[in-house]
């Protein structure tokens, strides 16, 4: 009975981390989806804005719990730089839209390695952690027991999503991004502005890495070189789930939350890794859309 | 067939510069000064890389990011086999070598029926296959501790073997540029649908130039894992060294022998360079805002550059 109920509390604690998970990937989801962009950078945004949740709350007082309203403006105007700064003049240099794609791993590598080495150089390579009034309480009933701050992210992390959501299907601009993700010629021709979606929708891919370091502030220590170790697991979701698909996003983070909590916790993590990798591996040479992608 | 006997203008100025190279390469490790022995081994090493990738990215276009697993696992074996039967690291780099000939031509023939972006990402799991795989056998890898070696020979030895495998890789990146199998990759990385209808046979050359590129990467791991006596996940499997190799193949120019030797010695040395002047944190700052600027401001690499601006300036006067 009482392996049962770890079984179900292991269960529970992956959806919530897997949520979490789900949120980190999505802002490579719509900018692979959209502009065909592989920011391995994002890891590191996510750490950034943790460590800006972190300072907030230390040198201004201020409530981790509405930091957000900092770090995702932050991070949409540090996009909409990277995308004037980078990604316009890589792509009137490279001679087709193959090598554009190949072409912006390294340098967003490059931005990687900026931003990472810059958080050691300012902040020093110690562990943070933010503590609120809420951290290691929980609700329990019997032998469940749900984390309180685990609970938020999921809360918070289903809200980014559904906005998210809302935003591309029922707003004028959101529509436009959808088409430029599907054609971007096409796109052209009826009239819509590309380089202004393009702006916009590479700042909101990088902008929700603000709102995930928010949500992973809450849950794990960070420290500058923590995204070495998130990189591999956010683009196996991301192609698990199908290239520019939020959708497959969403539940394959979640499916992988509950393996690494499942698997991690019965075996080692290291055993749950590899099999999310060898995962993402078959799916990449038989369904390489991902599970979730419709075309492509 | 006279031909085949005289050398060409242009051959007897190859063979003068050839001749240079190696009579240094033969006087440094003499000057016995430690510094520049190990500098000139780790560019040498470098050169190696950067040349074999450049025989699959360059010739074939199959960008190879995960190329450190090749490189981390022949330095594994190197090392696990070494520390295993109590023999000489060095003796066993020919069989890591041979056993990452073998497992690339097996993991090849699925991978890369991935194109374009697919195998990038693709390479990159296979590297933290591996990484994870390390960790997950402590007992024979000792995980993240990572493995420390037999005490290695004079560093004169590393200079001239490190040479060596350079001229190896040189000539035989040379042979296969000049060959039918250059020209086959060649047409692949043009489009691979035509050449497939003209009937090139796609699966085998592609996986010849992927083991042709791997097998050095796991001799220069192994012979690297012997010089530096100590070997750990994170700096055998580390992405970062992928994306320098192509970028030093790229800087100096792809799918030309003369350019990923240029491009690993101009790199290593604005690397040795930033690190002496900046130091730690900071050179790694620069490197990173300098990687992403050369990528975009020379997609072609320096040769490419440095021509063109020399024929601007010829047609100009």
């Amino acid at each position: 009975m009482k392996e049962l109920f770890s079984f179900v509390n292991l269960v529970i604690n992956g959806l919530m981390i897997g949520s979490l998970y789900s949120v980190m990937t999505l802002g490579l989801t719509l900018l692979f989806g959209v502009m065909g962009v592989i920011n391995v950078a994002q890891a590191d945004f996510i750490i950034l804005s943790a460590y800006i949740v972190y300072w907030m709350s230390h040198s201004y007082g201020m409530s981790p719990f509405i930091s957000f309203i900092v770090t995702v403006p932050i991070m949409f105007g540090m996009g909409m730089l990277l995308e004037k700064g980078l990604i316009e003049p890589l792509q009137m240099r490279t001679r087709s839209h193959g090598e554009f794609v190949r072409m912006t791993l390294p340098v967003f590598f490059g931005v990687a390695m900026v931003v990472r080495h810059s958080m050691t150089a300012l902040w020093t390579g110690d562990y943070r952690a933010i503590t609120t009034h809420l951290t290691g309480k929980a609700f329990t009933s019997g032998l469940i027991r749900v984390p309180i701050l685990r609970l938020l992210c999921l809360v918070g992390s289903f809200a980014i999503v559904g906005l998210l959501y809302l935003y591309l299907t029922k707003t004028k601009t959101g529509k436009q991004i959808r088409a430029l993700s599907q054609n971007a010629v096409a796109a052209k021709i009826v009239g819509i502005n590309v380089e202004r979606i393009r702006l916009i929708s590479f700042a909101i891919g990088i902008c929700t890495a603000g709102f995930a370091g928010y949500l992973f502030s809450f849950i794990y220590t960070f420290f500058p070189g923590a995204a070495g170790e998130w990189v591999p697991l956010l683009f196996c979701i991301m192609v698990t789930g199908g290239l520019g698909c939020t959708e497959g996003t969403l539940v394959i983070g979640i499916l992988f939350g509950v393996v690494d909590s499942v698997v991690g916790y019965y075996v080692t993590m290291a055993f749950s890794r590899v099999l999310v990798f060898i995962t993402m591996l078959l799916v990449l040479l038989f369904r390489p859309r991902g599970i979730f992608g419709r075309g492509l | 067939m006279i031909k085949d006997i005289m050398f060409s203008k242009k051959d007897a100025k190859l063979i003068v510069f050839a001749a240079a190279a190696i009579l240094i390469l033969i006087i440094i490790p003499l000057t016995g000064n430690r510094f520049i022995m190990a500098t000139t081994f780790t560019i040498l090493t470098y050169m190696v890389l950067a040349q074999a990738y450049n025989i699959l990215g360059g010739y074939g276009g199959y960008v190879n990011f995960g190329y450190s697993a090749f490189y981390g696992l022949g330095g594994y074996i190197t090392a696990i086999l070494s520390t295993q039967w109590h023999v000489s690291p060095l003796l066993m780099v020919p069989i890591a070598g041979l056993a990452v000939g073998v497992i690339s031509a097996i993991l090849g023939v699925p991978l890369l029926r991935l194109k374009g972006v697919y195998f990038a990402i693709g390479m990159i799991t296979v590297n933290f296959i591996f990484l994870c795989l390390v960790l997950l056998f402590p007992k024979i890898t000792k995980a993240g501790l990572g493995i420390v070696l037999p005490p290695p020979p004079p560093l004169q030895v590393f200079c001239y073997l490190a040479a060596a495998v350079a001229v190896v890789t040189t000539l035989a990146a040379h042979r296969i540029a000049n060959s039918s199998f250059g020209l086959a990759l060649r047409s692949i990385r043009e489009d691979e649908e035509v050449a497939e209808v003209v009937g090139v046979n796609l699966t085998k050359y592609k996986v010849l130039g992927f083991v042709a590129s791997t097998i050095p990467a796991a001799v220069v791991g192994g012979i690297t894992a012997a010089y530096l006596t100590y070997i750990d996940p994170d700096t055998m499997f580390n992405i970062g060294f992928s994306v320098k190799v192509i970028l030093m193949a790229r800087l100096g120019g792809l799918g030309t022998i003369a350019g990923p030797l240029v491009g690993a010695l101009v790199i290593q040395a604005i690397s040795y360079a930033l690190r002496y002047t900046l130091g730690g944190v900071l050179h790694k700052i620069v490197w990173g805002a300098l990687l992403s600027a050369t990528i975009i401001l020379l997609p072609g690499g320096v040769i490419k550059y440095v021509r063109s601006v020399l024929v601007r300036r010829s047609a100009i006067s």
